[in-house]
């Protein structure tokens, strides 16, 4: 216990030094949501729309707003006005960075349990770079919910069912991005649970219930609004890809297709080059359609299960949502480079069995994370603690079994990141080149690990017995 | 030869039937009749330990051969890269043939229960214990990701137009010296006012200053146009600014630190010495006042901390470079000087007496008395050459060098400036001295003070063994005696006595290395208010508290000691700290900073106090404690 108190303080230090930092839209995000929930009665949450930034998760963050709000008050009471121009104080952004800081108890307790005698694992998590840029310069509050993810998956391992759904079904609630992780969790608990050792019904109605009464129970207050509610959560008109390339498939096809559009076109920039959030026009290739990201996303899935369905036995849990997850990353529709997070951190609490791969995940996830952040104040944050993550996470853990072919290209990262450096800070050139090979670099890898893991998982069986 | 041989035997003989009548208890012994080798094993917490103990054919007149094996469970404070030093580290001194073999057995025993101890107390040694090869990088990176998370943090004058602060200044400086011709920088122009943030520390900082300035000038030109560029600030040139501190500290300060735990604490074992190297690293008064604050007291530091080093070396003609180096870049450094000429003096006496002993006695004093005035002057000689390189500029003419003198030392400014934890400062609550007293007297009374407060520990640095230890001692409590008495002062200067003393402490009782860290932060604590850190020094100082307790507890558990307590000094400080939401009434606005400054006086008095008691109290080697000493650190070599 003692050992991760110690972690703790040292992350907490470093995390509250870097309150005066740069801040990004998300923090006035969720400071108008704190004052849409204080002042506003829970009919009109999802209505309001006096800011831009109108409520886009579901309930449970609502209700966890509604809760920081209270709170809020006592600090200052100005950041709980709804305006449409924003508002900024010293106090608001102790306030509402320390909430992030403090919400992550829950992160650091559940790693705490789950890698018990090998605390320093626990390190990796709370001093991730990657945590540490979205959470806490650009605001957001992953932290909390991975931690609620871990603890669901932790109870899982330990099979309790019932409350590794329940917490599911609240963090579900919460963002509804760990949509990404549902077929895992139902694949999982329907082998696992329903059909061990042979089908029970009545396991599957336990379940059910459970999993239905949770939603009822928070939904209920919102039973005229939800259509409403859906409607700000699943916005239409959004891009196969955000501005800022994810460095999934996509990234890869775009590359592709800019590359055609020279040589053929003889023009430098596609639509998508240029930094926007709609829907835009492959120029020489196909476009894809939601259609055939769904249908991509539906193969990948189908290994996934069958992963899940025959292999995962004796196996932590953690791996089959971990691949579950990335499958998404990898072949969803408009993702976000940020929600490589949800992977790259749960996989180092089962870095011991697959430590080349958490290795890799996290280099590149946290790498690919480098252009979330580019004023220049924070630029050596980002490098320092890239580097001493990198360096202590191969101390830690044996990455031997990386190939020689695989440390080069973990080399040339450094001339990516030159590449990176030198156009966007440097030259102040307003050039899609940094973003791009960032974005194809991590691409890459991030394809690589998924192809080879996905790969080495189903062939597992041959291995082993 | 024969004869020889039989000494050997006859005593092998006796020692053997000394063995057999010995009943030990706590260990098992092997000896067979024929063999030369003994293995001895003994249980600490149910782990064994296990010596071998090899006879050479020359034994007793050649020193016994031992090596050790420990069971991976357990771990000492003291860690053995070779075996050949185990016996005499043991021993605490050298082999002679008088010692016996029972006497070694009891005493590595002894050793073997007294420092070896179950693996698994502290995190950050466990940590460091398993790769210590990479520990240095790791370290280096920890320390400086604090440095690099404090870069966005407000510094000195921030929001106060038109003065500005420390920042402004040390920016001003570089627009000077890169605008203007050294023979310019120190003195009053229409191009250069004095009034305005004038360069008042020597010319080694205006070269640093010069340096940095034309990188600046190359990288963001506006930055530094003369005159034109005063409050200069944007975030990419106050990232430059920062940067360039953290340089600094990252190649005088950090291999300083490295290289004088090498030096010193030679035997500490590696997870333990990197785990207090990064708290000397996170201690938070450098941290705020360089990365924060905005000031390179890093780099005197490091200058002054390799020219410690380079004494215990016995490069004393090298040390005297790094701290003429240290002296020019900060006056500050004077604070050092004193302890700096009695070792040397001391140091030039024994390598003097050394040398003599080769000729013959009737000519001895005089060989002698020629040695310490070479050695002596070769000091001098390193260290005014020195000086003069760094004054070229100045060292023409007399009324340049009066200039600079007076830039770097002004009287006018008064015996005291703000609320500091000065005697001064302190006293002046009761009696106003500056109605009293001129100015003049007032500075030659400091001086006095000064003088007297430094003297015992000058002294008792002649008188106590080990030499180095001493000199550490020295070093604290003359510096702090400096920063108490010494004629105008200001709050940032205790990062002067905290540095020897920090060094000093670590190991032996590191509740007050704890203690002295965190009130020398308190005692800064008006200041961060001033500059908007005070987030940040709650944050540092609490993490520190935490991290240096864990330390703490390691330590402790390894040499069996039971702390100091000093939880009654924190609670002052926190009370104190609680004290600050209370309105100050009317006519005392100042009682919240004089407080702090009163609170912070006592513990630093109680600090001055404690040097000089374990200064006094050093025994040499009738002291018990002197024999860890001596396995914890290396004894200089006397050439």
């Amino acid at each position: 216990m003692k050992k991760i108190i110690g972690i703790l303080a040292f992350s907490f230090l470093i995390k509250s030094l870097l309150f005066w930092g740069y801040l990004s839209t998300d923090f006035e995000v969720h400071r108008n949501w704190m004052a849409i929930t204080y002042n506003l009665p829970l009919s009109k949450w999802y209505y309001e729309a006096t800011s831009i930034w109108t409520m886009d998760y579901p309930p449970v963050f609502a209700y966890f707003e509604k809760m920081l709000s209270a709170i809020a008050s006592f600090f200052d009471k100005k950041m709980l006005e709804i305006s449409s121009a924003g508002y900024i104080s010293t106090n608001t952004i102790a306030y509402q960075r320390a909430t992030v800081i403090f919400s992550e108890l829950i992160l650091a307790y559940s790693v705490y349990i789950y890698s018990k005698p090998r605390t320093l694992l626990s390190g990796l998590i709370l001093l991730n770079p990657g945590l540490i840029f979205v959470d806490h310069i650009h605001f957001q509050y992953n932290g909390v919910m991975i931690g609620m993810l871990i603890l669901s998956i932790y109870f899982m391992n330990k099979e309790k069912y019932i409350e590794s759904s329940i917490i599911f079904t609240i963090l579900l609630l919460m963002k509804h991005i760990f949509l990404y992780f549902a077929p895992a969790y139902f694949l999982f608990l329907l082998k696992h649970y329903c059909f061990k050792p042979y089908f029970q019904p009545s396991k599957i109605i336990k379940l059910g219930i459970s999993v239905l009464a949770t939603s009822a129970v928070i939904l209920f207050p919102f039973m005229q609004h939800l259509p409403q509610i859906l409607s700000r959560l699943f916005p239409f008109g959004r891009g196969l890809t955000h501005a800022y390339w994810a460095p999934n498939i996509y990234s890869l096809y775009n590359t592709f297709d800019a590359v055609l559009n020279i040589i053929v076109n003889k023009k430098l920039k596609t639509e998508y080059m240029q930094g926007l959030v709609q829907v835009c026009n492959h120029a020489v290739l196909f476009n894809i359609t939601p259609m055939i990201s769904f249908i991509l996303l539906g193969i990948g899935l189908f290994f996934v299960g069958k992963y899940i369905w025959k292999y995962s036995g004796e196996k932590d849990f953690c791996i089959s949502a971990c691949i579950c997850c990335l499958t998404f990353f990898m072949f969803g529709w408009h993702v976000h480079e940020k929600a490589i997070l949800m992977v790259s951190l749960p996989i180092i609490l089962i870095s011991k069995d697959y430590p080349k791969y958490a290795f890799l995940l996290n280099f590149f996830g946290n790498f690919s994370l480098f252009p979330l952040i580019f004023t220049p104040l924070e630029e050596p944050f980002l490098l320092i603690s890239f580097l001493l993550f990198t360096i202590s996470f191969t101390l830690l853990l044996d990455i031997s079994a990386l190939l020689r072919y695989e440390k080069i290209y973990l080399y040339f990262s450094s001339i990516i990141y030159f590449i990176y450096l030198f156009f966007n800070k440097i030259t102040k050139n307003d050039s899609y080149i940094p973003l791009l090979s960032m974005s194809i670099y991590c691409g890459i890898g991030i394809s690589y690990i998924y192809f080879s893991l996905l790969k080495s998982l189903l062939s597992q069986k041959n291995k082993k017995d | 030869m024969e004869d020889r041989n039989d000494i050997h035997e006859t005593r092998l003989q006796k020692e053997r039937e000394l063995l057999k009548k010995l009943e030990p208890a706590n260990y098992k012994l092997e000896f067979p009749d024929s063999s030369r080798s003994l293995e001895i094993v003994t249980e600490v917490q149910s782990y064994p330990v296990k010596f071998f103990i090899h006879l050479p054919e020359r034994y007793p007149f050649q020193s016994p051969k031992v090596s050790l094996s420990v069971s991976d469970k357990l771990t000492s404070l003291t860690e053995f890269y070779d075996d050949e030093n185990i016996l005499e580290h043991v021993l605490g001194e050298s082999w002679i043939p008088v010692i016996n073999l029972p006497s070694v057995i009891e005493k590595l025993v002894y050793y073997a229960h007294h420092s070896y101890k179950a693996r698994g107390k502290s995190l950050l040694a466990e940590i460091f214990s398993i790769h210590w090869k990479w520990s240095i990088v790791i370290v280096i990176l920890l320390a400086l990701l604090v440095k690099v998370a404090m870069i966005a943090q407000p510094h000195s004058g921030y929001n106060n137009h038109p003065k500005y602060g420390d920042y402004e200044a040390q920016r001003h400086w570089m627009e000077i010296t890169t605008n203007l011709s050294p023979d310019k920088w120190y003195k009053n122009s229409t191009e250069n006012d004095l009034e305005y943030w004038g360069l008042d520390y020597p010319p080694l900082t205006a070269w640093h200053s010069w340096f940095f300035g034309s990188i600046s000038s190359i990288i963001e030109p506006e930055s530094m146009v003369l005159g034109e560029s005063r409050g200069y600030l944007t975030s990419s040139h106050k990232l430059f600014m920062r940067i360039s501190v953290i340089l600094g500290d990252l190649f005088v300060y950090v291999p300083a630190i490295f290289m004088f735990f090498k030096m010193y604490y030679r035997y500490l074992s590696g997870g333990v010495k990197y785990s207090v190297i990064i708290l000397v690293f996170l201690s938070p008064p450098l941290i705020l006042i360089d990365n924060g604050h905005f000031q390179y007291n890093s780099i005197m530091l490091g200058f002054s901390l390799w020219a410690i080093v380079l004494v215990y070396y016995d490069y004393l003609g090298l040390s005297a470079i790094l701290l003429a180096l240290a002296l020019n870049f900060k006056q500050m450094a004077l604070y050092y000087v004193l302890p700096f000429l009695c070792i040397w003096i001391a140091k030039a006496w024994k390598r003097a007496k050394h040398q003599s002993m080769r000729f013959q006695p009737n000519i001895r004093w005089g060989i002698m008395i020629a040695e310490i005035i070479l050695t002596l002057s070769n000091i001098a000689g390193c260290g005014i050459i020195t000086t003069i390189i760094l004054w070229i500029p100045w060292i023409g003419s007399v009324n340049d060098i009066f200039q600079v003198i007076s830039r770097l030392f002004p009287f006018q400014r008064g015996i005291f400036e703000d609320k500091v934890a000065t005697f001064w400062c302190i006293s002046s609550i009761f009696i106003k001295y500056k109605n009293i007293f001129p100015i003049s007297w007032l500075a030659l009374f400091s001086a006095l003070l000064t003088m007297i407060a430094s003297l015992p520990f000058l002294i008792l640095l002649f008188k106590r063994k080990p030499l180095n230890l001493s000199f550490l001692y020295a070093l604290s409590g003359v510096s702090l005696s400096f920063f108490l008495f010494s004629y105008h002062v200001h709050e940032k200067t205790i990062l002067i006595p905290l540095l020897p003393f920090t060094l000093l402490a670590i190991i032996d009782t590191p509740e007050l290395f704890r203690f002295y860290v965190i009130i020398a932060t308190f005692s800064m604590y008006p200041l961060m208010i001033k500059d908007g850190l005070r987030f940040a020094y709650f944050c540092l100082s609490i993490v520190f508290y935490i991290m240096a307790g864990d330390v703490i507890k390691t330590l402790n558990y390894f040499q069996d000691r039971k702390g100091m307590n000093l939880g009654f000094w924190y609670l002052g400080m926190l009370i104190i700290h609680l004290l600050e939401f209370i309105e100050p009434p009317q006519q005392y606005p100042y009682l919240f900073e004089t407080l702090v400054a009163a609170y912070s006086f006592l513990g630093f008095g109680y600090i001055w106090w404690f040097t000089l008691k374990s200064h006094y109290q050093i025994k040499g080697e009738s002291d018990p404690r002197y024999h860890l000493e001596n396995r914890l650190r290396k004894k200089a070599k006397m050439s």
